[in-house]
């Protein structure tokens, strides 16, 4: 069952284009929403074709770029992009990006956060996956 | 030269002696001379009004008011409760209705204010004052403007609205809020 998210963004400065549907929100961009926040330089959100007048538009795909910091359940995560299909519900990361949850991190070429199903999955491409996880109780050095 | 007419000649008379004397007293700086005339003289009061203006490029904009007084000297009309309509070559037609306002006849400018609303399209804007410059081709508008089109609310101190490029900018600190379809978050689930 979908339900409508307010989603509030502030920015400095942004430009709408009615006949793209897009709206770009410039200079210190932060997004709240109840289950997340995300902080960039840039975010770019694609409003659907189907708004009639007065009824909600719908967003199709929000991306952001530049500087990207996003928090969720306690989890943070960082990167140079994010982008957000709203369709699937799929955010993916990518440049240089890293989830942290506590002291444990994972990074890679791209990470995928599947919201509805709480689900992440991580690909390293030409280097590795990095991840690190504290085990409760390890003292550092025995 | 019969008793009547005789009265009509004496009162025309002196009607034009007071007249020529009054203007000469302002003239000369008379008391106040200035404050007693505030408001520019009135060329022209009119009801209903309809003004068009069409450019090159096919576009055109039609105001109609409820009153309107034209001054001459200034070439501006001033209008009460005007709606002006511009209708564009390739983009939905732009409707501007407030409750005052004021076109310059000679730059095509126009001012209104306040409880400014435009609607193009989907989008709405709500504004207390607007500019429009014929010359830019835009209407620049302040004073706690706010953005609407469909689940899109934009609340902004200053937008500039392109008539050309049908692009719209908010600046000076830009708050928004989207309600669109989104998944359900963990709280929602069953």
């Amino acid at each position: 069952q979908s339900t409508s998210v307010p989603t509030k963004i502030t920015s400095q400065k942004t430009v709408y284009d009615q006949d793209g549907r897009t709206v770009v929100f410039r200079g210190d961009v932060l997004v709240v929403r109840p289950d997340m926040k995300i902080w960039a330089d840039v975010m770019t959100v694609r409003l659907d074709a189907s708004a009639k007048q007065g009824q909600p538009g719908t967003i199709s795909r929000i991306e952001a770029t530049g500087n990207v910091r996003l928090e969720r359940e306690g989890k943070k995560g960082q990167c140079a992009k994010a982008v957000y299909d709203a369709a699937k519900g799929l955010l993916t990361l990518s440049g240089d990006p890293r989830l942290a949850d506590g002291d444990n991190s994972i990074s890679g070429k791209v990470i995928r956060l599947w919201l509805k199903d709480n689900r992440s999955e991580v690909e390293g491409g030409d280097k590795p996956v990095e991840a690190i996880f504290f085990t409760p109780g390890a003292e550092a050095g025995k | 030269m019969n008793r009547s007419r005789l009265v009509l000649v004496i009162t025309v008379s002196l009607i034009a002696i007071l007249g020529a004397a009054y203007l000469v007293w302002i003239g000369s700086g008379g008391p106040d001379g200035d404050d007693v005339i505030t408001a520019p003289p009135v060329d022209m009061s009119m009801q209903g009004v309809e003004l068009t203006r069409s450019s090159g490029d096919g576009s055109r904009w039609t105001l109609k008011a409820e009153g309107a007084e034209y001054q001459q000297e200034d070439g501006v009309v001033s209008v009460r409760s005007p709606r002006i309509e511009w209708e564009r070559a390739d983009h939905d037609s732009v409707t501007v209705t407030s409750a005052s306002g004021t076109v310059d006849q000679s730059s095509g400018n126009a001012q209104l204010w306040p409880d400014v609303v435009i609607v193009s399209g989907d989008t709405t804007v709500h504004a207390g004052r607007l500019e429009y410059s014929e010359q830019k081709r835009s209407i620049h508008l302040r004073e706690d403007v706010r953005i609407v089109r469909g689940g899109l609310a934009l609340d902004a101190p200053e937008v500039v609205f392109d008539l050309d490029t049908n692009v719209i900018t908010a600046t000076g600190g830009v708050r928004a809020e989207l309600t669109g379809h989104a998944e359900p978050t963990m709280e929602d689930k069953p």
